[in-house]
């Protein structure tokens, strides 16, 4: 522990020594009776300072929690002699607490207090937690000694999942078993066509009706329910945001929705984080891939880089074949078009969502900045307009409104218009 | 705020005793409390602890100036004033140091108030002690010069070694 001095006590100790000077030199003893107490000070003081043995322990009642929940966090602290402590857990934006923090404590020898700190979880975020910091001083506050006690407690805060009511889903499905109806033809249960009997065909698909308008066997078919492959795409070049909001929380928020919904319909789902820098997972399905994507969600941050991206970097296996790619982008960033346009290229499944950086952005009152803040919007209206002519949907997405709307005007846009490759 | 106005408080009833008792002096002693007080009050404003001793040391100068003024005789309120001045510094300190958004326990705020209250009680009597002795007649010579001086010399070196400290 680092020991610091108040600078009263030199202080003391220079006007005790200067009223004993002015006693001899001047003949009053009322000076040496002034000195008195600042010399008692002075003395006693340093007499009676120890090093304090200060012990300490830091649990958590969980290491995992969903934003808005509340997490206790228990400091244990011991001393081998009583002393006065001031006791400060440092919380990172994201976690508070209602209680005090920091306090100032009494602790009496081998008797250990336990503080117990409930901690709101404000916002998503993977937190460490500890050691605490505090600092003893005598009864006067003369002396003061510093340290940190307790070990580091890893907190991981999830974010809320919105309720999706329906997915988007994509335009082809993949070979294995899942929830989504295929568009294709084949052992299933949602009915797509009859056709004439075949050798090979069960009699339990012979439609009968059929077979007796048309005289000759007549079997139905079926669409096969499949899985599907969704890469969620990240743009993480930028982020807008105000007052605790802003795009790269929304993109989270959502993307941890998305992951979840389509994790609980068998799909598998992969994330690739294009920005500052890039990181991927691959596709895969079940739970544990769903704390795998959350997980890393939870580390995502915006790095400031300059180097130009490319998807060509992507492993192969991270963007498998007839994915639906999702991706999500505040529209900021020029290096984000090139790249998804270079999916759409390759005939990917690509919807653009646009985290909609607008609401964070406050023009200010002087023409120049009104005509910026135009321009501004213009040149977000033109990045949209490439994607639309690539005939890619580009939706909106304004803080506020649930992730049903943009998802439902995707939908809504593919009932009208298809890829020209479909 | 209860202890800068109780500092405050303390410090003007110092003032006015160490007025009261050099009414020759007054411009001097006058000036230097008011420098003092307004040094207090700079202090508290600021919550700045490193001042709060020059407050103490204005109107420590004021008394020594009235004491010389007033000519021969022991003044017997002088353990009265050295205590005043102590607490005063002490309840300047204690009231920055509740600036700091830090909740203390009733436990905490009465092991300082009891040891603060101990330290002066104690500064009390040995400046009692000081006086009381000063006033017997126990003759005097260079002995009593050498003890003072050593004294003297004792508390500049404590001064030294704490400031090497720091």
């Amino acid at each position: 522990m680092t020991r610091h001095v108040s600078p009263r006590l030199p202080a003391y100790a220079a006007v005790a020594a200067a009223a004993l000077l002015a006693a001899l030199v001047l003949g009053r003893v009322e000076l040496v009776a002034l000195a008195a107490p600042f010399a008692l000070a002075a003395v006693i003081a340093p007499a009676s300072a120890r090093h304090p043995e200060l012990r300490g322990t830091l649990a958590l009642g969980r290491d995992r929690a969903l934003e808005s929940e509340v997490v206790d966090a228990t400091l244990t602290l011991t001393a081998t002699s009583d002393e006065v402590v001031d006791v400060l857990l440092e919380l990172r934006p994201g976690l508070a607490t209602d209680v005090d923090n920091p306090r100032a404590l009494a602790l009496s020898a081998a008797d250990p207090r336990t503080l117990e700190l409930p901690l709101r979880c404000v916002r998503w975020g993977a937190f460490v937690l500890g050691p605490a910091l505090v600092r003893a001083h005598d009864r006067l506050g003369f002396y003061a000694w510093e340290g940190r006690i307790g070990g580091r407690e890893p907190l991981r805060v999830y974010p809320s999942v919105e309720a999706l009511h329906a997915l988007l889903p994509p335009l082809e499905t993949q070979v294995f078993v899942g929830n989504q109806v295929s568009r294709a033809k084949g052992d299933g249960i949602e009915f797509a066509d009859i056709r004439a009997w075949a050798p090979g065909d069960v009699p339990r698909r012979i439609n009968w009706r059929a077979t007796a308008r048309r005289r000759e066997l007549w079997v139905n078919e079926q669409h096969p329910e499949r899985n599907t492959d969704v890469v969620l795409f990240l743009d993480t070049f930028t982020d807008v945001h105000a007052g605790g909001r802003g795009t790269l929380d929304m993109t989270v928020r959502a993307a941890t929705s998305l992951a979840q919904r389509y994790l609980q319909r068998k799909d598998r789902v992969g994330l690739v984080s294009f920005g500052g820098v890039l990181s991927w997972l691959l596709p895969a399905s079940g739970t544990r891939q769903l704390y795998r994507i959350v997980d890393s969600l939870l580390q995502m941050d915006i790095v400031l880089s300059y180097a130009v991206r490319d998807v060509d970097v992507l492993p192969p296996r991270a963007l498998p074949p007839k994915a639906l790619v999702l991706a999500l982008t505040p529209l900021i960033d020029a290096r984000t078009p090139p790249g998804l346009l270079d999916l759409r290229a390759r005939g990917y499944d690509l919807v653009v969502v646009e985290v909609s950086p607008v609401p964070f952005v406050e023009p200010e009152g002087d023409e120049l900045a009104q005509l910026s803040y135009r321009l501004w919007r213009l040149s977000r209206e033109a990045t949209r307009a490439r994607y639309q002519l690539a005939g890619v949907p580009v939706v909106e997405w304004l803080d506020g409104v649930p992730l049903n709307v943009p998802l439902e005007e995707v939908a809504a846009f593919r009932r009208f218009a298809r890829p020209a490759r479909a | 705020m209860t202890l800068a106005v109780g500092s405050t408080v303390l410090y003007g009833g110092v003032l006015v005793d160490v007025i009261a008792h050099a009414s020759k002096a007054i411009p001097a002693t006058g000036a230097l409390g008011a420098a003092g007080a307004l040094l207090l009050l700079v202090a508290l404003a600021r919550a700045d602890a490193g001042l709060v001793a020059w407050p103490v040391a204005c109107l420590g100068t004021a008394y020594g100036i009235a004491l010389v003024v007033q000519g021969r005789s022991t003044d017997g309120a002088a353990p009265l004033v050295a205590v005043g001045l102590f607490l005063c510094a002490e309840l300047a300190a204690w009231s920055i140091d509740e600036r700091l958004a830090i909740r203390a326990e009733r436990a905490v705020l009465a092991r300082r108030a009891t040891a603060l209250g101990a330290l002066s009680f104690a500064s009390l009597a040995v400046a009692a002690l000081v006086v009381v002795l000063a006033s017997a007649p126990v003759g005097s010579g260079l002995a009593w010069v050498i003890l003072g001086a050593a004294s003297a010399v004792g508390i500049v070196g404590i001064a030294v070694s704490l400031a090497r400290r720091i």
